[in-house]
Parts: structure tokens; sequence; C-alpha cells
């Protein structure tokens, strides 16, 4: 319930600046989906920054691991070799 | 020859970032200008090396203490070499590292970065002869214009993580994005987690699958949202969960991974049902705690052998999202 409140708090705030116009359907429909976007962005930070770090778009899956061979692949020595000190 | 360090004044990032700002296309191929995209990409992984931004450094570990160089301990300085714009990082603990993850001694220069016993002191880092590397695979580096202007150009705190703390990736749609790039056998290069978690190991015996199940993600977002003009936050969710399933199928260590491709094809079912008016203003008041779970359970080998529990949390995501909903009138 208090998650509820606080969102609708915040969808208050965010159409507080905006002031009511004749506009096309288009236009209102468009600026009314930002206006709950804006308070929807707002009412989920708390739980969004909860989820961890790993599992958003930029995370690598991978852990380090010690390798048993450090050469490296036959297509990247061919390019290297043409950059050779 | 050795390398020329290059100094980097605040003229010249502004020369660069309105450059990048000026980029006719969202997605520029890095052929189209190599050195330039050299620079973008430099400046991306020096930005990132040594912050909490910096994916490159838990892969870096002390040859004697055998432990993880500290984060913090890393540097970065441009430098110029026989025509070629690059990086080297290097830290100030350690100047003998070793690399721990297969595929990062393909994208740093070996005689450049190698002491004679096999370790190293440095990691030389020349853009350009990774596009080359990424090409020999038969894929294109390339730069996007929104994602460079959103992070490595933009007014971000370096000491925060800014892919944690604010929404953009879902705001925009970025999965949509991603899988045109993967399906078009690209990827961006404008910082340390391409290249570490896309570039280090890309093996082209991989692309024709994850080509093919990019193009399949990219259709059915495409679908979901084909008549809504903005999409509402939570509609936005199941595409956002297909994007982080999908960039983990780009990166080598999941490559045709069974767990992530099972998941992935329960979400894009999912997302054809169209349970979430993509349309109607709607206000979202908590972000599902399904999604971590679902992530997780694709990373979880052989998940595929138990399909209910994987469909059955992508049933609570797609639950949360409704009852984490309040409707309002167009």
């Amino acid at each position: 319930m208090f998650k509820v409140i606080m969102g609708v708090a915040n969808l208050v705030v965010a159409a507080s600046p905006m002031i009511a116009h004749a506009q096309a359907p288009a236009i209102q429909h468009k600026e009314n989906v930002a206006k709950f976007n804006v308070a929807s962005l707002k009412s989920i930070e708390g739980s969004w920054l909860k989820v961890a770090a790993s599992c958003k778009a930029r995370g690598f899956n991978a852990s380090p691991v010690e390798l048993s061979d450090t050469s490296i692949s036959s297509a990247a020595a061919k390019i290297y070799s043409e950059f050779k000190v | 020859m050795k390398p020329t360090v290059v100094s980097f004044s605040s003229k010249e990032v502004a020369r660069l970032r309105r450059k990048f700002e000026n980029l006719n296309s969202e997605v520029t191929l890095f052929s189209d200008d190599v050195y330039f995209s050299s620079q973008v990409a430099s400046y991306g992984l020096a930005r990132e090396v040594g912050t909490v931004n910096d994916e490159l450094a838990r892969f870096v570990f002390d040859a004697d203490s055998k432990n993880a160089v500290t984060q913090s301990s890393f540097k970065a300085e441009f430098v110029e070499w026989r025509g070629l714009f690059g990086v080297r990082i290097y830290s100030s603990e350690s100047r003998r590292l070793t690399l721990r993850t297969s595929g990062f001694y393909d994208v740093v220069h070996p005689e450049l970065s190698f002491n004679s016993d096999g370790t190293l002191h440095s990691l030389y880092v020349f853009p350009d002869i990774i596009h080359r590397i990424a090409k020999s695979h038969g894929v294109d580096l390339v730069l996007v214009k929104t994602w460079g202007m959103n992070s490595i150009f933009g007014g971000f705190d370096p000491s925060k993580g800014y892919y944690q703390t604010n929404f953009w990736e879902i705001e925009n749609n970025d999965s949509i994005k991603f899988a045109d790039l993967i399906r078009h056998s690209q990827i961006a290069f404008l910082g340390t987690h391409d290249l570490i978690a896309h570039i280090a190991g890309i093996d082209q015996s991989h692309w024709p699958l994850l080509k093919t199940l990019a193009d399949r993600v990219y259709h059915s977002i495409h679908s979901y949202f084909k008549n809504t003009q903005k999409p509402t936050i939570a509609s936005l969710i199941l595409p956002y969960t297909l994007g982080v399933v999908l960039d983990d199928l780009a990166q080598p260590p999941s490559y045709s991974s069974l767990s992530h491709m099972a998941v992935l094809e329960e979400l894009i079912a999912r997302l054809g049902k169209n349970e979430i008016a993509p349309n109607q203003p709607t206000l979202l008041t908590e972000f599902p705690k399904s999604f971590q779970t679902i992530i997780d359970l694709s990373r979880t080998a052989d998940i595929q052998q138990t399909p209910e529990l994987y469909q059955t949390k992508i049933q609570s995501l797609v639950q949360e999202i409704l009852s984490a909903s309040i409707t309002g009138v167009s």
C-alpha cells in the first residue's frame, strides 16, 4: 500500500508542471505516457537499486579462472605479426 | 620504436565529443573512420579503468601473490604507435600481471605488453588491431551514438556505477538495439564491458546461431511495440529481461548456452502473449523481484531440463508487473 501511495505522489509531482491545453490526441497520449513513465521510474528506483549489478545488461557473466594456456589465437597472432615492434 | 604517450586535453575531449555527437547515424562502423573510432574506444576504456565501471580489473592478477590486483590501482594513458591510437593500462601495484579469462590475451599487444618471463607489465590495447581481429571472425565493431552519449560522453560521476544507478537501458528499449546489432554481426566498442565481455574470445563458429537468436529477439520486441509510439516502463521490463539474456549469449563463455536459450525462448513466447499493454499509461510502483531470479536461472547449468522452473518464474515476472501497475486513462 505504501508503494502505491508513493507512486501516486510521484505521479502528482510528475504531472504538476503540465498545463492543460488543447492538443492533438496522439501528442496528448504520448505526453500522458511520459508523465506516468517519469513517476514509474521514480517509484521503482529503490527496488531497482537492490537488483545485483551483475544482472544488468552491462555485466560479464564469467569468473576469473587460472588459464593453463596463455597463448593467443592464430587469428590474433596473424594480425599482430603485421604490427611487430 | 616505442609507443608515444599522448596527452588528451579537455579541449581535445570536447572536440572528440562534438564529432561523436555529430555522427550522421546512430550506428557507425569502426571501418568508416578507424582513427577516430580508436580514439573514442580508447577514451571510453580510459574513463572506466580503475573505477567501479572497470570490467577488466577483476581478471587481472598479480603473478607473485596470485591475488587480483586492486581495481583502483589501475591507470590508463593514451598512446600512439605506428599510426595507431590506443591505450596503455597499468597498475601502480604490480608490474607482473597475469590475465584470467579466455581471450583476454588476444586483445593485448603481446610484444609491447609482455615481460620476458611471460607476465605483463602493461596492457597495450589498440582498438584498430582489435577491430581487425573481430573482422577476421566476420564481426564489425561499431560506435553507437546514444550509448556513447549516455555513458562515456555523459556527465556521469566515474566513482559511481552508471549502469547501476540509471535507467537508460530500460527507458530507451536498448534490447532491440542490441539485438539489431548482433543480428547484423556487429558489436559496440565503447568501453571495458564491450572489450572483455564480447570481443575477447570472439569465435565465429557460434555466430550463425547467435544471429538467429538475435533476429528472433528483434522481431518479437518489434512486433510487441508495433503500434506503440511511447512504451510504458511496465511494458519495457520483459524486453529488457530478454536483452540481458541475449547479452549473456553474446559473451564467449555463454555462447550457445542451452540454459540461456531455453529461458530466451520462454521469454519470447511470453512477450508474444501481449499480457502487458505497452500503450496504456501505467504507473509501475515496484521493480519485479523475479527479474533477478530469471537471470540467475538462465545462468544455471542444465536448466533447460526443468522447464517448469523458469516457466513459473517468467509467469511470476509478468504477474508481478501487472500487480505493481496502476493503469491510468489516456
